[in-house]
């Protein structure tokens, strides 16, 4: 008993530690970024918290003609825009794929399932040489297109359906005369809601997190998502201190919404990895 | 629109129900079926958007890099156009024998072993103790928290590591410097310094892959050991770690594709450490390649890159469903 006390105190120490290990950073961003560069340099620590967190943002935003703000809505834009996107098509391929018995099918699936073990980032080289024969690299869709395509969204939109949607309901849809599509926009999509917002989750943060594409694809800063513009600036500091500031904060600022969400929605997380845990 | 033409030819078609379902019950599948609307059309519509993109953007850059690596320009003469010659192999055999090449490789390979295995071996450690915890304040607090990095580009955890690591900006160093310890986090072996960045955002997402293989275990099973007196590290260990085996080959598959690709956070860390070179790992190589117009070594680094992390991970995978099926 007194061995298992022990064990269950060593636990907890360890967990403790752990979560330190993952919040101090995070911490030490929200602190640094109420401070202005001279109260960096002299006092670095976690506390206490400076008052300058407002002047802060309104430099941050003011800065080179307000790129910084820019910078967001393209990150809100691609990512946004390429996971809605792509969460319809991945649902509308996973439904097909679990609901309907067609030629190719099989062979379909497996080279989709392949391609989820292909990293985005071995094809963002030949994608660069592609769009750049037909002068469309620097544009806004060479980043959006290549990220609506998720070889992950349609698995975990078939296994939703597979999972979700009873073959009964459906083929008493279509003896109602409902037509195949509007079974899937009236009845499938809806069965599968929980199954759409994870796939939804993981393209969002995969697009708002990606770095490579964007950076082999952008010369224009005010194509840019907020990652590669705020490397842009990391890059710089070293010449320009104040720059340190502006990318201190503005990392607090671009972190904090995705933060909040990932922790509301985190139940979604869980369901999708179960999913594709578990039939792996 | 195409609702009202769809809708015509799926009743009509609903005759070869009978003749669809013992197809589909000889091929052994999921017991499904015949359907009365599996009417081509509609698989086409809800297919063709995401297979066309799917062949533009996926499909073809694969083909089109591993077409470009079997290709050099040469010049005939000093002052001639170069142009694009078929040399089969070659480029392989060049960038194989490229001691830049190696060292990068030499790089993802220690990484490899290092963070990345770590990476795996905390993910799984957490999980079990928090799993272990009968889901108290701490085991939920340690679930989202250890998860919250994950929300944070690799760009920013960079960044903002590398503010921690640099002596004028890092609470760590001034910290250590005021108990007497001359802390240099940058002088560090170069792969823990990438490393531990890398693991900072990965090991919760590690994590919550282990803790879904938990949440699937069959409860009564567990429920056995414990009635039989086993302490929770012996049910751990001798139960839920074997038992994890699915969710372990997962984690495995996932950083053995993130290694190979290491690119986001050395490239970060490089205007603060002149440790890592701009072809510091493979994709590193590649991009730096192709910055000096040199497609062809690019596409081969690529391809090869590609090949190894999809053989790595289909051999782990047919291992695991092997084992699991004897």
């Amino acid at each position: 008993m007194k061995a298992r006390r022990q064990h269950q105190t060593l636990n907890a120490v360890f967990l403790i530690v752990i979560c330190s290990y993952f919040t101090v950073p995070l911490l030490w961003l929200m602190v640094s970024s109420t401070k202005t560069f001279g109260e960096l340099i002299l006092d670095s620590g976690f506390w206490p918290l400076s008052t300058h967190f407002v002047s802060n943002v309104v430099e941050l935003f003011g800065r080179s003609g307000g790129a910084y703000g820019r910078w967001l809505l393209n990150s809100a834009l691609y990512a946004g825009v390429g996971a809605a996107v792509g969460t319809v098509l991945s649902a509308a391929v996973g439904y097909a794929l679990s609901q309907f018995r067609f030629r190719g099918r099989a062979v379909l699936f497996n080279v989709i399932l392949a391609g989820v073990l292909v990293p985005p980032a071995a094809l963002a080289l030949p994608l660069f040489l592609m769009f750049s024969q037909v002068g469309l690299t620097n544009t806004v869709w060479a980043v959006l297109l290549p990220s609506l395509v998720s070889p992950l969204g349609v698995y975990l939109a078939k296994v939703s359906v597979d999972a979700a949607v009873p073959v009964e309901l459906i083929e008493a849809a279509v003896v109602d005369g409902s037509g195949g599509l509007r079974t899937f926009g009236v009845i499938g999509l809806p069965l599968i809601g929980p199954g759409l917002v994870t796939i939804f989750l993981f393209q969002f943060v995969g697009i708002w997190n990606n770095f490579f594409l964007p950076l082999i694809m952008l010369n224009d800063s005010d194509l840019y998502p907020v990652t590669l513009g705020l490397f842009n600036w990391s890059g710089q500091y070293i010449q320009d201190p104040t720059l340190a500031t502006s990318v201190l904060v503005g990392s607090f600022v671009s972190v904090i919404p995705v933060l909040v969400g990932f922790v509301l929605l985190q139940r979604f997380w869980n369901t999708g990895l179960t999913e594709g845990a578990v039939k792996a | 629109m195409n609702n009202t033409q769809n809708d015509t030819p799926t009743v009509r078609r609903s005759g070869d129900y009978p003749g669809a379902a013992s197809a589909q019950q000889s091929r052994g599948r999921k017991r499904r079926r015949g359907r009365p609307d599996n009417d081509p059309r509609t698989v086409a519509v809800l297919v063709l958007p995401f297979l066309t993109l799917f062949f533009v953007f996926f499909l073809v850059p694969i083909g089109y890099a591993i077409w470009q690596s079997l290709f050099a320009l040469q010049r005939s003469g000093p002052l001639s156009p170069p142009t694009s010659v078929f040399v089969g192999f070659d480029n392989y055999l060049t960038v194989i024998a490229d001691s830049a090449f190696q060292q990068s490789l030499l790089n993802v390979l220690l990484y490899g072993i290092g963070p990345s295995a770590l990476t795996v071996v905390m993910g799984l450690a957490i999980a079990l103790l928090v799993d272990s915890r009968s889901n108290d304040f701490l085991a939920r607090l340690t679930r989202t928290i250890a998860f919250a990095p994950y929300a944070v580009p690799a760009v920013i955890g960079a960044i903002l590591w590398g503010f921690l690591y640099a002596p004028q900006t890092s609470p760590l160093v001034s910290l250590a410097s005021s108990i007497g310890w001359q802390l240099d986090p940058l002088s560090g072996p170069t792969v823990w310094v990438v490393g531990n960045v890398a693991m900072w955002t990965y090991i919760g997402f590690n994590t919550l892959i282990f803790l879904s293989g938990l949440a699937s275990l069959d409860p009564s099973m567990l429920e056995g050991a414990k009635l039989d007196g086993a302490s929770p590290m012996r049910i751990a260990w001798s139960i839920k770690l074997p038992l994890l085996r699915p969710s372990i080959v997962l984690s495995v598959v996932f950083n053995i594709i993130g290694t190979l690709q290491l690119f986001t956070e050395p490239t970060t860390l490089r205007s603060i450490s002149n440790q890592i070179t701009s072809g510091w790992t493979p994709n590193m190589l590649a991009f730096a390649e192709a910055a000096a117009n040199r497609y062809n070594f690019s596409a081969t680094i690529s391809t090869l890159l590609a090949v190894v992390t999809a053989l790595a991970s289909f051999f782990l995978l047919r291992l695991a469903t092997r084992t699991r099926a004897s």
